[in-house]
């Protein structure tokens, strides 16, 4: 027994002793030591997780800045400049954007849930669903972890956190190399607003990725497939969870809007999902751009085929507080 | 708690610890030593199964507790007719369970098709419980077995429970009989250094079997089969043949895990898979596959029926004819056959689909039993017996095997087909698609990840060729350059390494839903 045991703990266990060491040594994903928001301004780096940054950023300023107006949604986010929405708010709302890679309900409803434990005033709200099998309606862990929620608002543990971040350092080896240049600080990718939480990434507006991985450069476009209607999405705990923010925002007498977002698959939110929406947000609070929509028609529209441009989301402002009309 | 989960790779070092440290070595002067360290399986097992849903645990107990009772109501009563009679309670009480958690709302829903009434009322929408079909046939060769006087009931609750709970092979099999686990549970088990040296091999093994092969080929496969109508034939083709090799690897490596797992507690399990593969025929293909199964419908359902042996009855025995006689034997036989691969099929799941993979596959056996051929190839493909009695394997087939083999192959490949689809037009939907020559032409979908899956099952095929005596394909020591240990280390990493660097999303073996 003891030369089994032994054997186990040479064998596998110092690997793994060797594997944490160097996860800890490299901190690929910067959550073991505590990080300045000013370090991820100064040295940008691809493998954060989007919502932990949000979050961070927004407990820092919190004091200082008295946030009441919000966007909460997905990368998708990082169209909207909050600067350009303030103008439709009242002069003192103080907006911040929310985001969060691959942002799903679950996440969408801990941040209103947070924002509301922390007494924060919530006055004015976009909140932005994605049209698609894999996005808004699906609660799986779709990318992790990148696109695990932040323990804070999860209710996670800070130990099951962790672990989630060890198993995907460790579930792709070929990665590693990636990892090391991330520790060296040599993908820069990621910019933010320090402020408003406002993303510079990849957006026809502020480019930090190489141009060549936008579509706009590109001739290879992706085949854009008709109108598609998707199947219904929303279940019971998703419904349930709707239900709450609702009770939420309406405690906060908060001024919100829901946005379904455009996509370059014109994929069409289902009939009764969108009837779901429509019962539970009301359908002046409600707006629908799924599917072969005209203020997302063109391909040029889309920075790539996961994000329309910020003359998308522009628009789409206009759109809802009264100044555009869209051409049919 | 799957096996190839993080849970599951916290939850066996703690349990293997206890069990030995805890409940074997810091007990042994304890009279009750072996009662508490079942115990400890008991709860361990149950922790296991309750992680997916602890409600079913009370059918597990159910199962459980009237199969005990059974054992000695069997016993108990005075005459051989009480036995059967408590024998049969038995089995009608917990195929009932089976029935009602798997197959009430299908037949529900055939009902009310025949007579044209809504069927929605009908139904109970019931949760199958994971590996339902797995722990009550199980519970059913206990009592049959004690019935048939091959095993003594047991009068030991906790042994009893630990051999139906088992957790190791609780989910998925091996269906293990009580004349081979319980005893073990009734006696003192020791570490051997070996044994659990061979099983962590065999757990790798099986981990690389469903993680790298089999969840690999199931991401192509559950593409194509989820919109059948727009993939070419070619896509077909592959896809099928993709999903032959992800039953294969899904099943067995989830075999390969529970075996290894189960040495590692000093339990020896039945092997469930025998590189079926590598088949010359179907009816040695159904030697090789889902040996538990298999040889359970053979010992429960075939021989009792009267197997390929019949009682001839008095009024065709006093007749004298012999060969009236060999007819009415191969009736019977035939008959049995088709009874048990229609069975087989439907213990699958409740489904016409299932039904029909166990027809093709009775149609293509019955052949083989006409013409007294089902028995032809007991031995392993490709082997030399030496002057001294040792047995050898050759590198390659010849080219006779090499036919025999592929047309096996085909063969269990168009019955996946109809294995894998939704429903019965799907199958014709499926096999009109394979046949359209032009799209047999067209180059297929998603050419990376079909590469990445063709060089997996290459490394899988060529292990397990090279192993095919062996009981697992990581059974290197003394072999050529495996004699070097570093060898053996460095491939056992790669294999680590590859489980990480290949891994997909989890998936769940497939075999649970039955």
């Amino acid at each position: 027994m003891k030369r089994f045991i032994l054997q186990i703990l040479v064998w596998i266990g110092i690997p793994i002793c060797l594997l944490i060491g160097l996860y800890v040594a490299l901190d690929p994903y910067r959550i073991v030591f505590p990080y300045s928001i000013s370090y991820f301004i100064e040295k940008p780096l691809s493998k954060t997780n989007r919502e932990y940054l949000s979050i961070k950023l927004f407990e820092d300023n919190l004091q200082r800045r008295s946030y009441d107006s919000f966007i909460i949604g997905s990368s998708r986010t990082g169209a909207f400049n909050s600067y350009q929405w303030k103008k439709y708010l009242e002069v003192d709302n103080n907006p911040y954007i929310f985001t969060s890679w691959r942002e799903n309900i679950q996440g969408i409803y801990q941040k209103i849930m947070y924002l509301d434990n922390a007494n924060v005033d919530i006055n004015n709200v976009l909140l932005l669903f994605d049209c698609g099998e894999q996005y808004t309606f699906n609660i799986s862990n779709g990318e992790a972890p990148l696109t695990n929620h932040y323990y804070k608002l999860s209710n996670q543990t800070v130990l099951g956190y962790q672990i989630d971040y060890f198993k995907a350092f460790i579930s792709k080896p070929s990665k590693l190399h990636t990892y090391i240049q991330n520790a060296k600080q040599k993908n820069k990718v990621l910019t933010f607003d320090t402020i408003t939480n406002d993303s510079h990434l990849c957006n026809d507006t502020i480019t930090v990725c190489p141009k060549s991985n936008m579509l706009i450069n590109r001739t290879d476009w992706e085949i854009r497939t008709p109108e598609q209607m998707l199947p219904n999405l929303i279940n019971n705990d998703m419904e349930v969870m709707l239900s709450e923010i609702y009770q939420v925002l309406k405690k906060h007498n908060t001024n919100y809007k829901i946005i379904i977002c455009p996509n370059y698959f014109r994929w069409k939110i289902s009939d009764n999902d969108f009837l779901i929406l429509t019962n539970i947000f009301g359908e002046q609070n409600l707006f629908n751009y799924s599917g072969d929509h005209p203020i997302a028609s063109e391909k040029y529209y889309y920075n790539d085929i996961e994000h329309f441009n910020s003359s998308v989301a522009w628009r789409i402002i206009e759109d809802i507080y009264g100044q555009y009309n869209i051409q049919e | 708690m799957l096996f190839n989960s993080f849970e599951f790779a916290i939850f066996l070092p703690i349990v293997f610890l206890l069990y030995w440290f805890v409940f074997d070595y810091a007990m042994r002067k304890c009279k009750r030593q072996l009662l508490w360290q079942n115990l400890f399986v008991v709860v361990a097992s149950y922790i296991f199964y309750g992680w997916w849903d602890w409600r079913f645990l009370i059918l597990i107990a159910i199962t459980t507790l009237l199969s005990f009772l059974s054992g000695i109501g069997i016993e108990y009563a005075p005459t051989q007719r009480g036995k059967k009679a408590v024998m049969i309670a038995n089995i009608i009480v917990n195929l009932g369970i089976l029935g009602i958690y798997k197959y009430y709302d299908f037949f529900a829903t055939q009902f009310a098709r025949l007579f044209g009434i809504e069927s929605d009322f009908l139904l109970l929408h019931l949760i199958l419980p994971v590996g339902i079909s797995f722990y009550t046939f199980q519970a059913l060769s206990y009592s049959i077995d004690v019935y048939r006087k091959q095993i003594q009931p047991t009068h030991d609750i906790v042994a009893f429970t630990a051999f139906l709970s088992f957790f190791p092979q609780l989910v998925a099999g091996p269906i293990e009989r009580a004349t081979n686990l319980l005893p073990q549970f009734q006696k003192k088990r020791s570490f051997d250094y070996a044994t659990a040296v061979d099983g962590m091999r065999q757990i790798l093994w099986g981990l690389f079997k469903k993680i790298v092969v089999a969840d690999n080929c199931a991401t192509y496969v559950d593409t194509v089969f989820a919109d059948i109508s727009n993939q070419s034939g070619s896509t077909l083709l592959l896809a099928a043949i993709l999903f032959t090799f992800q039953i294969y690897g899904d099943f067995s490596g989830y075999s390969d895990i529970a075996i290894g797992t189960a040495k590692l507690f000093g339990i020896k399990l039945m092997r469930n898979f025998n590189v079926p593969y590598f088949s010359r025929d179907i009816a040695e293909f159904w030697r090789r596959w889902h040996i538990s199964l298999t040889t359970w419908f053979r010992d429960y359902v075939y021989i009792p029926l009267g197997g390929s042996r019949p009682n001839i009855p008095e009024t065709i025995r006093l007749k004298g004819d012999k060969a009236l006689e060999a007819r009415y034997t191969k009736w019977i036989a035939v008959r049995n056959t088709f009874v048990i691969f229609l069975l087989s099929g439907f213990w699958h799941g409740a489904n016409w689909t299932f039904v029909l993979w166990g027809a093709y596959h009775a149609l293509l056996f019955v052949p083989l039993l006409l013409l007294n051929k089902n028995r032809r190839y007991r031995d392993t493909v490709a082997i030399v017996t030496l002057p001294d009695g040792t047995i050898k394997t050759k590198l390659l087939p010849s080219l006779k095997e090499a036919g025999q083999m592929l047309l096996t192959f085909v063969l269990a490949v168009f019955g996946w087909i109809i294995f894998r689809s939704e429903n019965i037009s799907d199958i014709g939907l499926y096999l009109s698609g394979i046949c359209d020559m032009h799209g047999l032409l067209m180059l297929p979908i998603k050419k990376k990840l079909l590469l990445r899956c063709i060089c997996f099952i290459i490394i899988m095929l060529g292990i397990e060729w090279g192993n095919r005596l062996q009981e697992h394909g990581l059974v290197l020591k003394g072999k050529g350059i495996f004699k070097y240990k570093w060898i053996r280390i460095l491939i056992y990493y790669l294999l680590i390494i590859s489980m990480l660097e290949f891994s997909t999303h989890q998936h769940s073996f497939i075999y649970f839903q039955f």
